[in-house]
């Protein structure tokens, strides 16, 4: 449904986004991973027109989004990363205008406005200014507006950042919930459990540029059966290294000075790598062990963890 | 779309009026407030009153009389005379208790009446304006017009300065005599000497009249501020631009299909309308309470001419809104600059007061030509053609402004 193809775009000298390629099926929920400053809200930016690429091309059903009328435009639902409502109108006026800017009109929009406030649990404070919602209803409110048109494919922009873990699992089922009824959704986040719980597929992204992209099955198979071992404490570098001589399955991710990340196939247990980590001399401050996950699949590709 | 955009903008004013009502209320509160303290009350008014001292170091006939004429007629309400003896007057005149200070030296009298030079001296009081300017001149008036009496009667009235002077009752038929002697001698020569180039016509406004200029000097001031508080008011309108920027909704309308060039014109399109049906309101408000009386022809010139007034005045605060970068900045250079203009153009204080330097500076403002098109409107009932050239500079000065700032305001938009 969607396919972008080398993408770029700098921003100065710094590359923010740098030839990203992805695919996005019909039906899908696909998550789009990566810490803040990846290069996700310039790349979705991209899709909706906001930016121009110094590269690449953007494609929505066959058709080329960059030169795209307003009639392609209008397949496009966008639910930015921050809440875009006025707040001085209340519900029904805000999803009104929205509609209405699609060309929206009437019984329809009418209808279309109450079942999305319902679908959203907000249809018994519809006449309540915005101001005074709480920030998870504002959440939720700004996603129903991403959605009024009816648009074939929906691009939130981590939808769920700064609000409390009640809102969020009550944000996550309204994305669910739009899925079901068809919509394709391109799903930013940097939390992974939350790609993880949604997305069938996803790409992750880092520094502008896409490490791996697949359905979960096939990203988790690059750390294969193997789990990340993380060593921080006082060793040197080369006795770091002299540890893949004594154990031969034991691979290095990435190493710097007092910090080793390995990779150890699950069957061989950690036992004989505990008992090496000691006959070498390391003095261990932390030792960090982490199962196959998309987590892991992040550290390896990255060196470091999502969340830094 | 350019409907849904500014009924989506009217509905957010609608919400939320306070700001704009008081904005709507200002010019006449300004009004007010300016024609309390400037303009008559209304009794029939007070008068700005000018305390001149005098020291009166003769105390003569002479004098007395010339202390006599100060206080009669029309002259008592403006000047309040006050007597003062030795350094009182300066000490007075030095603490800012009065306007001027008039110094009778001795021998007035004496030389007024044997053809001698006499020197009256006024002190002024630096720190006003236009009281000891007034004072000078009605003491320069009273002596060039005594001098002119005594050179036509000098022989009649030292009689009766004699017969005063040394504490003597001049009998009533000797005053009348020497009454109808002056009389004689004046008819006999003012025909020679000073003969009427000039006629008075005194006349008695009623009290009608003495309340419509009461009501002109509110409408006046009304014009003036009308404008000003228009310059404010679409700037007030014209920060929505921010708001949408802060709000995020700007993103949001920029990824549906609304297009830079649409929002910016949308905002441009209702600071207009906004400001329009603003000034139209205050505009039929001042003529309900200060009785403003228009023609058919007025009323219908009205509307276009409001219309490039406001027109010119969006493209005013476009202009400040292009050049900020920020609501910040925007909030800083706005009062700034529409002060400067509102000054200029002469909201503020009339043109005339100001210097002829800026009197000429004023003429390339558009804020003057829509204070002056307001008040010739109201007060002196123009009509279409002497209205021409104001409507022919605020319509290009909209033009240039609007265009220039459209195209700056949507690449900041855009960006």
């Amino acid at each position: 449904m969607l396919s972008i193809q080398n993408l770029t775009k700098s921003f100065g000298g710094l590359v923010a986004v740098d030839r990203v390629s992805f695919e996005i099926r019909r039906g899908e929920i696909f998550g789009f991973l990566g810490p803040n400053g990846a290069g996700k809200t310039t790349t979705i930016n991209m899709i909706c027109g906001l930016l121009k690429p110094d590269a690449g091309s953007i494609r929505l059903d066959g058709e080329d989004l960059l030169t795209a009328g307003p009639a392609v435009r209008k397949k496009l639902g966008v639910v930015p990363q921050e809440v875009a409502l006025y707040e001085e109108l209340n519900a029904v006026e805000n999803l009104q205008f929205w509609g209405g800017l699609y060309g929206m009109a009437g019984s329809e929009l009418k209808k279309r406005t109450q079942d999305l406030l319902e679908a959203s649990g907000l249809s018994d404070r519809t006449r309540e200014k915005v101001k005074n919602y709480s920030g998870g209803m504002k959440r939720r409110l700004n996603m129903a507006a991403g959605m009024i048109h009816r648009p074939k494919l929906l691009l939130l922009d981590e939808p769920t950042v700064g609000i409390d873990p009640q809102a969020r699992r009550h944000m996550l089922d309204l994305v669910r919930a739009f899925s079901d009824q068809g919509t394709t959704i391109l799903y930013t986040t940097h939390y992974l459990d939350e790609a993880e719980l949604l997305c069938n597929r996803l790409a992750i992204i880092d520094h502008g540029r896409v490490l791996a992209s697949g359905t979960q099955e096939e990203i988790k198979r690059i750390v294969g059966e193997n789990r990340l071992l993380r060593v921080t404490g006082h060793f040197s570098r080369s006795s770091a290294e002299r540890m893949t001589r004594k154990i031969r399955q034991l691979s290095i991710v990435s190493i710097s000075e007092n910090d080793a990340l390995y990779s150890l196939p699950i069957h061989l247990g950690t036992g004989k790598f505990l008992e090496a980590l000691v006959s070498g001399g390391f003095r261990i401050d932390n030792l960090g062990i982490k199962e196959p996950s998309l987590d892991s699949v992040f550290i390896k590709l990255t060196g470091r963890e999502l969340r830094d | 779309m350019i409907w849904k955009l500014l009924k989506k903008d009217a509905l957010l004013r609608v919400k939320n009026p306070t700001g704009f009502l008081i904005l709507l209320l200002m010019p006449f509160l300004f009004a007010l407030l300016i024609g309390l303290a400037f303009g008559p009350s209304g009794k029939g008014g007070r008068t700005y009153q000018i305390r001149l001292l005098v020291e009166d170091r003769d105390n003569s006939f002479a004098s007395q009389m010339l202390k006599f004429a100060f206080g009669q007629g029309e002259l008592a309400r403006i000047l309040l005379l006050q007597s003062v003896r030795g350094d009182t007057g300066r000490v007075l005149l030095e603490q800012g208790k009065a306007s001027a200070l008039l110094v009778i030296p001795a021998g007035f009298s004496d030389s007024l009446f044997h053809q001698k030079k006499s020197e009256l001296v006024l002190v002024k009081n630096p720190s006003e304006a236009f009281g000891p300017k007034i004072a000078e001149e009605t003491v320069r008036l009273f002596a060039e017009a005594g001098d002119r009496l005594v050179r036509i009667a000098a022989e009649p009235l030292r009689r009766i300065s004699e017969r005063v002077d040394a504490n003597e009752d001049p009998p009533e038929a000797e005053i009348a005599s020497i009454s109808i002697q002056i009389s004689r001698l004046v008819n006999r020569i003012s025909t020679l000497l000073i003969p009427p180039r000039i006629t008075l016509d005194v006349q008695t406004v009623s009290a009608k009249k003495r309340q419509n200029a009461s009501s002109d000097l509110y409408t006046a001031n009304v014009c003036r501020m009308l404008v000003m508080c228009l310059l404010f008011l679409i700037d007030a309108l014209l920060r929505d631009i921010y708001e949408e920027r802060e709000n995020h909704t700007l993103m949001r309308l920029r990824a549906g299909s609304v297009g830079a060039g649409l929002f910016t014109f949308s905002k441009m399109v209702f600071a207009f309308l906004g400001g329009l049906v603003s000034i139209a309101a205050v505009w039929l408000g001042m003529a309900a309470l200060f009785g403003v009386r228009m023609d058919a022809i007025q009323w219908l010139m009205l509307v276009p001419f409001l219309c490039v007034l406001t027109a010119a005045v969006v493209g005013i605060d476009m202009l400040i809104h292009a050049f900020s970068r920020s609501r910040s900045q925007a909030q800083a250079l706005s009062p700034a600059v529409i002060i400067i203009f509102s000054m200029l153009g002469g909201c503020m204080v009339p043109v005339e007061t100001l210097p002829p330097f800026m009197q000429k500076a004023a003429l390339i403002s558009p804020v003057y030509w829509g204070v002056n098109g307001l008040q010739r409107i109201a007060l002196e009932h123009a009509n279409p053609v002497q209205l021409l050239p104001h409507v022919l500079v605020l319509s290009t000065t909209a033009c240039i402004l609007l265009a220039f700032s459209f195209f700056m305001v949507r690449r900041k938009v855009a960006q």
